[in-house]
């Protein structure tokens, strides 16, 4: 049993809008920050998912995408390295990690 | 190649017979890459810099710490002889990821040029000082590395991994106090941020890749111009097809809009202008905010005529339900700079009211973008390249008064600014020369870049053109109001204390170097407009 290309990319949107609820209308940082990882994972499925349709069609290359989720894996785990330090120095600093109560900055 | 027969016939998959061979690799991929390698000089020199700091601060003692900026200037300053040597060269460099052209080496120039009184500010800094400096200038130059990138990329992973070299070591400049809690808190922000308009992007590139089986920038302009793309023309679904392409360049745009702070990615830049280090808010309005307007003007140009084949001023370029992206820009354009100029008129930080500012100044260089592609007497890279020089000279000299007052008055208040015209003649003065030019009178920088992007609109012509026009002139006068206030604190209004500040030589070498800017700009503005109107793309 294979797979569709469509159920593939449905899934994929529906991962991503699962990532986006979840950074929007989370209030702890360290969900939210796991909701980015959830949209990134996303863009790789989708990127994985069109990478093997690419497969069965010779005129196109499906080394592009999948060289190109490497690449965004490797993004992903630089953005939580300096995101999660990040959010040790906040709660350094603040002791929370509820996004509503860090509120110095705004107007 | 066993395994991975084997796993493809597990999962029914045909092996993919377009898999580039050992004897291709040896012929034709090796020898291109070693010939991309010398145009990859300026690139490797900064990167050779930003490590070899790093380690001299490991054998350094600490009060010799601040004097790797000389290392960071040298290192700023040594690839522009590469630059200058390949200025003219036209060239696709490994394999179609990135390109050497003038356009990519004017920008590579500007940033590199631009950096300089950035680490000179961050030497005369009173906050960065007896702190180890290695790692400041290292991620400095690792960003600067990035936003060259960003000028020569031509393929969506190059694209993508450059704007995050960029956007992953400002996240670290920002946070760079992080044992203060505006810092701290800036740096959140802009993560958070950052890392939303990077997924949204992503996601953009990957339909992207699947409508075109290809991650070149031209490649998504084929598929504008012929919805009726090969896998897609079954049952007539070159509709759905231009919509998936709409939605791709939509979502790619989120992640530019991001960069250069324009609606709608544009919440960031208040909290994160405010709570960085001040040297840092100034690389990120001027040389951040360039970087990414050179990506949004290789990826837009990518979509205009010279690459599809269209005639120049041909204005059909058409997303889905025939929309011109050009229109979109138009009201990006629009809202960006009323936003930025209304929300300015109300704060009393300076570096806040600089945010809102350098969001309403995106706003103004978009009506360059709008233009890209059209047949006018002013190009759109043109009067953009020429705008940007002209900012990065108010802007830097702006924040380069701010930070030297910061060093004395420990503060960005504009109650704080009371009286600076007495206590600070020269600063009060060069300071209301930069407003003056950010406003746009003459006879500034800012007058000449505002006069050319307004011309570049009015030439093209046509309603949307002329209410963009009315727009920027009205968005001008709002913002005389925000700016003037300024010049009114620092003359008119008394100050607490009369004691007079002082300031660093090197600090007022970076005021001068800016006024002379300022106002050379205006004057030789042909010298300048010459060079960016021959800022030729490779096709």
């Amino acid at each position: 049993m294979t797979l569709s290309l469509s159920f593939c990319l449905h899934l994929s949107a529906a991962i991503f809008s699962i990532g986006v609820y979840g950074v929007l209308t989370r209030s702890n940082l360290i969900v939210i920050l796991m909701s980015l990882e959830i949209m990134l994972n996303a863009v790789n499925l989708s990127l994985v998912a069109f990478g093997r349709a690419f497969l069965t069609d010779l005129t196109r290359d499906p080394s592009g995408p999948q060289v190109f989720v490497i690449m965004v894996l490797a993004v992903a785990a630089a953005e939580a390295a300096v995101g999660l330090s990040i959010l040790l120095a906040v709660y350094r600093k603040w002791r929370t990690t509820n996004a509503g109560e860090i509120d110095l900055l705004k107007g | 190649m066993h395994l991975l027969n084997h796993l493809q016939a597990l999962l029914t998959l045909p092996v993919a017979v377009t898999a580039p061979g050992v004897e291709q690799f040896r012929d034709t991929f090796y020898p291109a890459i070693i010939d991309s390698l010398k145009y990859f000089g300026p690139e490797t020199q900064v990167a050779v810099a930003a490590i070899a700091i790093l380690l001299l601060d490991l054998v350094l003692p600490i009060q010799f710490s601040k004097h790797l900026a000389w290392a960071a200037i040298l290192g700023c300053l040594a690839p522009l002889s590469g630059i200058g040597h390949y200025y003219e060269d036209s060239k696709s460099l490994f394999l179609g990821m990135l390109v050497i052209d003038p356009f990519a080496n004017f920008f590579k120039a500007f940033f590199l040029l631009g950096s300089i009184p950035v680490i000179m500010l961050s030497f005369v800094s009173r906050k960065l000082e007896g702190r180890r400096m290695g790692e400041y200038y290292f991620i400095l130059l690792s960003s600067v590395f990035g936003a060259m990138l960003m000028a020569s990329s031509t393929h969506f992973l190059t694209l993508f991994l450059s704007l995050e070299i960029l956007s992953v070591c400002s996240y670290i400049l920002v946070g760079y106090f992080r044992t203060e809690r505006k810092g701290a808190e800036a740096a959140l922000k802009y993560i958070i941020y950052g890392s939303i308009a990077a997924a949204i992007m992503g996601y953009g590139f990957s339909l992207w890749y699947g409508m075109t089986g290809s991650g070149e920038i031209s490649s998504l302009a084929r598929v504008f111009w012929s919805p009726e793309h090969e896998i897609y023309t079954e049952r007539n679904q070159q509709a759905l097809a231009a919509l998936t392409v709409t939605f791709a360049f939509l979502f790619v745009f989120v992640g530019f809009a991001y960069k250069i702070a324009a609606i709608p990615m544009h919440f960031w830049a208040p909290d994160v202008y405010e709570g960085a280090p001040t040297v840092v808010t100034a690389f990120l309005s001027v040389i951040s905010k360039a970087a990414g307007f050179a990506i949004l003007l290789r990826f837009l140009g990518g979509l205009s005529s010279s690459v599809s084949g269209l005639a120049p001023g041909d204005m059909a370029v058409k997303l889905w339900a025939g929309v011109d992206w050009r229109l979109i820009l138009i009201v990006i354009s629009i809202l960006t700079m009323t936003l930025g100029n209304l929300a300015a008129l109300w704060q009393t930080n300076l570096k806040r009211l600089m945010a809102y500012s350098s969001i309403a100044h995106a706003g103004y260089l978009l009506m360059g973008l709008s233009i890209l592609g059209t047949a006018t007497r002013y190009t759109g890279t043109q009067t953009i390249a020429f705008y940007l020089v002209a900012y990065l000279s108010m802007n830097f000299g702006a924040f380069a008064v701010a930070i030297l007052v910061e060093n004395r008055l420990n503060s960005s208040e504009l109650e704080d600014y009371k009286g600076l015209g007495r206590r600070a003649p020269f600063l009060a003065g060069a300071l209301t020369v930069f407003i003056f030019s950010l406003i746009g009178v003459p006879p500034t920088a800012g007058f000449m870049g505002k006069f050319h992007l307004f011309m570049g609109i009015i030439d093209v012509g046509g309603w949307p053109y002329y209410l963009l026009a009315i727009a920027a002139a009205m968005n001008t006068a709002l913002s005389a109001y925000y700016y003037l206030k300024i010049a009114r604190v620092m003359y008119f209004e008394k100050g607490s204390s009369l004691e007079l500040i002082q300031s660093s030589a090197l600090g007022r070498v970076v005021v001068v170097g800016m006024l002379f800017l300022t106002f050379y700009l205006c004057f030789c503005a042909d010298s300048i407009l010459k060079t960016t109107l021959n800022l030729g793309m490779h096709v």
